[in-house]
């Protein structure tokens, strides 16, 4: 079994614990987040005829009292930024923070997440933004936690991508 | 074309198209060598420079290998295990004869352990205390006994914080408090961790989180360039066992060193680095010589008391057989019981018996044995018995005979002496016989309401006897016939029992042998030829030494009875001898008075 650490980042309250929630093999609790500033999941998939096991480092989300604790972002093999779709100031946090990572890692395989697609009539984060962001060659998915829409397929996506690296 | 002129072609040739003309020969050479037999020699001489060049600049070459070597090693065990097995014959035996030899000092150390804890007061004391607590019994001799026990090991990735390989103590329980449910979970949070300490506390270079320790238990972390170790320890572990550590990790990097470098996920490659692990996983318990000593007493007393007891059960074993035999003996001895079947090993004692209504009271046979009646489980079946001495007391009961008479048994004869009134006697002499196990009746018994004996009793018996017996003749013949001898003899003993006897009582006797003739010849003719026949038995009787005094002979013709019908007047009826008794004392009796008759005394004619 292949395994792979990716790490989940974002601004804060963008919905990233939930994401993964519902979709992973969970021992700690959320406090580890406040706390520590991360929580460990785990999660296993098959991607094509290789079955691998994703170690979930669920960061805390970046706000203006603290900051993503780089150190946490050695070794992963790709990451899922995650994105508020009724907050477009997380989509500014969340491509910040995506720089910062490519810099600090190099360049590795990532998905833009925008959450909250059960709220789509809410969003600030309109159709331009994506176009935009596609046409920068992003990948991007919209999802919902609340829903479960597109969010095991941003994880096999992203792994997909992992092996191809 | 002059040499001049050739050379100068040449030389315009080389100048013109020199570099393609070498092209041309390098194609041609290459062409060559794709020709099979060329090609292979060239591959061979390529082959092991190929693979060590592509292996070392990545990793494609092991699956596409993968399958090959898996295949080639199938056919090679199918055409011929036996070179694999001598192949791998030196790794295979000490690592067995190892794994079996720690196993054995597991077990070993796992038995001292637990015997010490099973007799010890202490362990007593434990198990009490985990009662209480409600906490198991093992965790409790352990929270007392451990001096270390180093129950897990994580070897861990260091840039990633992903788990490359975790090794447990065997009896190490995930759901205890030191065990983990996800070994990769912990080895990430490990990892964060320590990447926490580090960035919250501003730490020297090169300074990292050693340790943590949560209670009893310590989590000693071992860090290498390219992994980390991280041992799971309960108890306080000597610094040998960081030592331990650091050489696992110094093995991985030594051996693994360019495989964790380039580590992509696929843990599977370290698992050569598991033995070394396993051997740090190491444990250390207290151990007091005295407290051998509780044990062993109390092991002793304990065989002590099971000899004692063994002895005492065998002693009382044999008593309660001997008990139990006596009893039985008891019962086949007792009138009127048998004994059918017996158990004494079953719970209760089981005894089958047949007894007669007039047995022997079996309850009162066993308590005299020693047994009490109610701990047995007694079956008894009812029987008529026929032995003598209950069909006695069955002919007592039933017969219900006076004080003054006496019943015995002689053989299946009933025997009722005494005296007794005549109506007791006629009834008993009636039920008597009715009575099973009985087939006479004599009875001895003096009537109390008759009159007394007559003394001359068996005089008159023997008289009676004699008196009935008769010598038979020939016709006109005197002679005594051969056959009649035993008529004669018993007529010899009758004459002395009743001489014997009439001594016996003073009753003077007198034998009269009446001779008898048939009607054909004269009276008087008649008379001489019973006589002669009277006398011819005399002579008999004389000869034997009787005495003459007491002997009659007489001649009497016919005999009363036999003169019935006509034709009957030669009946040899009348050719016989009879005797005739005569007490002398006594008043005479009639009928022995003859009407017509000729009497002699014996020796003279009369």
């Amino acid at each position: 079994m292949i395994q792979k650490k990716i790490c989940m980042l974002g601004a804060f309250a963008v919905g990233k614990t939930s994401l993964v929630k519902r979709y992973v093999h969970s021992m700690f609790s959320d406090k580890y987040l406040s706390t520590v500033g991360v929580k460990i999941d785990k999660k296993v998939l098959h991607s094509g005829d290789s079955e691998v096991m994703l170690m979930l480092w669920d960061l805390y989300g970046e706000d203006s009292f603290q900051k993503v604790q780089m150190s946490y972002l050695k070794g992963t093999a790709g990451f899922l930024l995650i994105v508020d779709g009724t907050r477009i100031a997380t989509l500014q946090t969340a491509l910040g923070l995506r720089n910062t990572v490519l810099a600090s890692v190099g360049k590795i395989p990532y998905i833009i997440v925008i959450n909250k697609m059960d709220l789509r009539a809410d969003w600030e984060i309109k159709q331009s933004h994506i176009d935009e962001l596609v046409a920068n060659g992003e990948v991007v998915l919209l999802a919902s936690a609340k829903t479960g829409d597109a969010v095991e397929e941003a994880f096999s996506s992203l792994t997909a991508r992992m092996l191809r690296s | 074309m002059s040499d001049v002129a050739t050379d100068e072609l040449a030389l315009l040739k080389q100048l013109l198209v020199g570099p393609e003309q070498k092209e041309i020969a390098e194609v041609q050479e290459q062409i060559a060598h794709l020709q099979p037999t060329v090609s292979a020699a060239q591959v061979s001489r390529l082959l092991p420079e190929a693979i060590a060049l592509r292996s070392s600049d990545d990793t494609e070459l092991f699956p596409v290998l993968q399958p090959i070597v898996e295949h080639a090693l199938q056919t090679s065990v199918k055409a011929n295990p036996e070179i694999l097995t001598n192949a791998i014959f030196p790794i295979v035996g000490p690592l067995i004869r190892k794994s079996i030899s720690t196993a054995f000092a597991r077990i070993i150390e796992q038995t001292n352990y637990a015997i010490e804890h099973a007799f010890s007061l202490r362990g007593w004391i434990w198990r009490v205390q985990a009662m209480m607590t409600r906490r198991p019994f093992q965790e409790i001799v352990l929270s007392h006994s451990l001096i270390y026990r180093v129950e897990q090991i994580f070897l861990i990735h260091r840039e990633t914080g992903l788990l490359l390989q975790h090794v447990m103590a065997e009896s190490q329980n995930p759901a205890d408090s030191g065990g983990v449910h996800d070994a990769d979970m912990v080895s990430g949070m490990l990892t964060a961790i320590q990447d926490f300490v580090q960035d919250s506390f501003q730490v020297v270079d090169g300074d990292a989180l050693e340790s943590v320790q949560v209670g009893n238990l310590t989590v000693w972390i071992e860090r290498g360039p390219y992994a980390v170790i991280a041992a799971v320890i309960r108890g306080m572990a000597p610094q040998e066992t960081r030592l331990r550590l650091r050489d696992a990790l110094e093995y991985s990097h030594q051996e693994y060193g360019e495989a964790l470098k380039k580590f992509s996920g696929d843990a599977g490659q370290f698992l050569g680095i598991r033995p070394h692990l396993l051997s740090c996983l190491q444990a250390k318990y207290h151990q007091k010589k005295s407290a051998t000593w509780p044990a062993l007493m109390a092991l002793g007393l304990m065989l002590a008391g099971t000899v004692v007891w063994g002895s005492y059960r065998v002693v009382q074993e044999r008593r309660e057989e001997v008990k139990w035999q006596q009893v039985l003996q008891l019962l086949r001895d007792a009138p009127g019981v048998i004994v059918v079947a017996e158990s004494r090993k079953q719970s209760p004692p089981q005894l089958s018996l047949l007894r007669d209504p007039n047995g022997a009271e079996i309850e009162q046979v066993i308590e005299r044995g020693g047994f009490n009646p109610k701990s047995l489980a007694i079956h008894t079946s009812l029987i008529l018995s026929l032995e003598p001495q209950m069909v006695l007391r069955r002919a007592r009961q039933t017969l219900s005979p006076p004080d003054s008479v006496r019943l015995g048994m002689s053989g299946m004869t009933l025997v009722a002496e005494g005296s007794a009134p005549s109506s007791w006697c006629q009834s008993a002499a009636i039920l008597a016989r009715a009575l099973p196990g009985i087939g006479s009746f004599d009875d001895r018994v003096q009537r109390l309401d008759a009159p007394l004996k007559d003394p001359r009793g068996e005089l008159l018996r023997l008289k009676a006897e004699l008196e009935s017996l008769l010598i038979q003749f020939q016709n006109t013949r005197f002679e005594i016939e051969p056959n009649q001898a035993p008529v004669l003899q018993r007529c010899k003993q009758l004459i002395a029992a009743l001489r014997k006897e009439s001594q016996r009582i003073g009753v003077p006797i007198s034998v009269l042998l009446v001779g008898y003739a048939d009607q054909t010849p004269a009276a008087e003719q008649k008379n001489r030829i019973g006589l002669h026949r009277a006398e011819a038995v005399a002579a008999e009787l004389v000869r034997d030494g009787f005495d003459t005094s007491m002997l009659v002979t007489i001649g009497r013709g016919v005999r009363a009875s036999a003169v019935v019908e006509p034709e009957s007047l030669d009946n040899k009826e009348n050719w016989v001898v009879h005797f005739e008794v005569e007490l002398l004392v006594l008043k005479k009796d009639p009928q022995s008075k003859p009407s017509e008759s000729a009497h002699t005394q014996v020796g003279k004619r009369q």
